[in-house]
């Protein structure tokens, strides 16, 4: 199935689509991936506490070091 | 010119921001030079000067460049008159492309949880989504062109120790006017958190932020109000935004200006010297300087460890960006 232009990715799981030759996709593979992390987000942010959890993490120094490398004018 | 000029080490492979005539004199300076020369001039020339660079692929630039290309394709695809969703599903493609190893048939793989081809992918969508209404419009030039992805240079009134002028450049990822004034965007990606006040306090004073606000106002000849900065936290379950304002006066830019004077007047000295000072009270910052190991070994035995730790690549900041 992979590698195959006529194949479709699998709404269920994504592991295809990270895994299949994006240059043998068709439009409704890609249309697939978009939706379900469209849905993803939605999905999220449906859970607040959830969301508030997550975002309360703490970064540990070694993370505080991407800020010099990040920071390259992009 | 006579042999006494100091010169950069054999093998060095020429970068256009610098003179010709004086090596080691950059006349062009991008925000990623001035911050380095400023934060250690030992460590700017070992990594623009003479290009080291840790080896090993670096996931931030790499992610940041992808992140950014995508959202141009996006704005362009945008302002051609394409659907949103048409837009979104080009651009997803495309960055899948761009991610795929042609050679061994597979994803690009950069062993980092945070940021990854997923990761990316998701960000992308997240973000277009968030701002799918965006209050924010997009600027257009005369010709019609949208103002997205714009590489800008401006000769400053600082002279170089050639009787030249230095130059600014860099890159703004876009200019759009919301409420009725104008605003520099840039997209900045964090593992680190992005909530609470001290994220965008960081801002100002900030010397990229400061150089794209004047080149808006300098280059373009627009009263832009300052910049706009959309910001995403990339973790592993999610991707979340915040977008802030940092805005300049005029004073503020005369302020920021007149601090370049010093800059120059040592970036002259230390090119005529041949000779680049440590700067060991930031030797700790950021989880430590990746010469830390290097600086801290005698002269004469710097070189084997260069060699052995580092790589070399060229950042030149006047190589200009183009349409994607």
């Amino acid at each position: 199935m992979i590698n195959s232009p006529l194949s479709t990715v699998d709404p269920a799981s994504l592991d295809l689509a990270w895994s299949k030759d994006p240059n043998l996709m068709v439009v409704a593979d890609v249309e697939l991936v978009v939706d379900k992390l469209q849905r993803d987000r939605l999905t999220f942010l449906a859970n607040p506490e959830a969301v508030k959890k997550q975002r309360s993490k703490k970064t540990s120094a070694a993370d505080a070091n991407v800020n010099s490398i990040e920071d390259l004018g992009l | 010119m006579t042999a006494s000029v100091p010169s950069v080490p054999a093998g060095t492979v020429r970068n256009s921001s610098f003179a010709p005539e004086m090596p080691l004199l950059q006349v062009a300076w991008d925000n990623h030079s001035m911050n380095m020369f400023k934060e250690c001039p030992r460590k700017y020339y070992l990594m623009i000067i003479c290009g080291y660079v840790p080896r090993g692929t670096s996931v931030h630039l790499a992610f940041g460049i992808l992140y950014h290309e995508a959202l141009e394709r996006y704005d362009r695809l945008r302002s051609r008159g394409f659907s949103h969703h048409d837009a979104v599903v080009s651009t997803v493609w495309q960055t899948l492309k761009d991610t795929w190893n042609k050679t061994l048939n597979r994803p690009l793989d950069w062993g980092d949880k945070n940021k990854n081809r997923y990761t990316l992918v998701r960000t992308i969508v997240w973000y277009l989504e968030q701002f799918k209404d965006d209050p924010l419009e997009l600027c257009v030039l005369a010709d019609g062109s949208p103002m997205v992805e714009l590489s800008f240079r401006f000769q400053t009134t600082y002279t170089t120790a050639l009787g030249g002028n230095f130059l600014l450049c860099g890159h703004i990822d876009k200019i759009g006017t919301m409420g009725g004034l104008h605003w520099v965007v840039d997209r900045k990606t964090s593992k680190n958190s992005i909530d609470g006040d001290l994220f965008f306090a960081q801002f100002s004073p900030h010397n990229q932020m400061s150089t794209y606000d004047y080149a808006g106002q300098v280059v373009w000849n627009m009263q832009t109000s300052g910049i706009i900065v959309d910001a995403a936290q990339i973790m592993v379950n999610f991707s979340h935004f915040r977008r802030g304002f940092t805005q300049r006066t005029n004073s503020q830019r005369e302020d920021w200006y007149k601090n370049l004077e010093g800059y120059f007047y040592l970036i002259n000295k230390y090119a005529h010297d041949g000779y680049y000072p440590m700067n060991e009270a930031s030797c700790g910052n950021y989880g430590g300087c990746p010469f830390r190991g290097v600086c801290g070994k005698p002269p004469e035995d710097r070189e084997v460890w260069l060699a052995s730790a580092f790589h070399k690549r060229i950042w030149d900041p006047l190589v200009i960006r183009g349409d994607i």
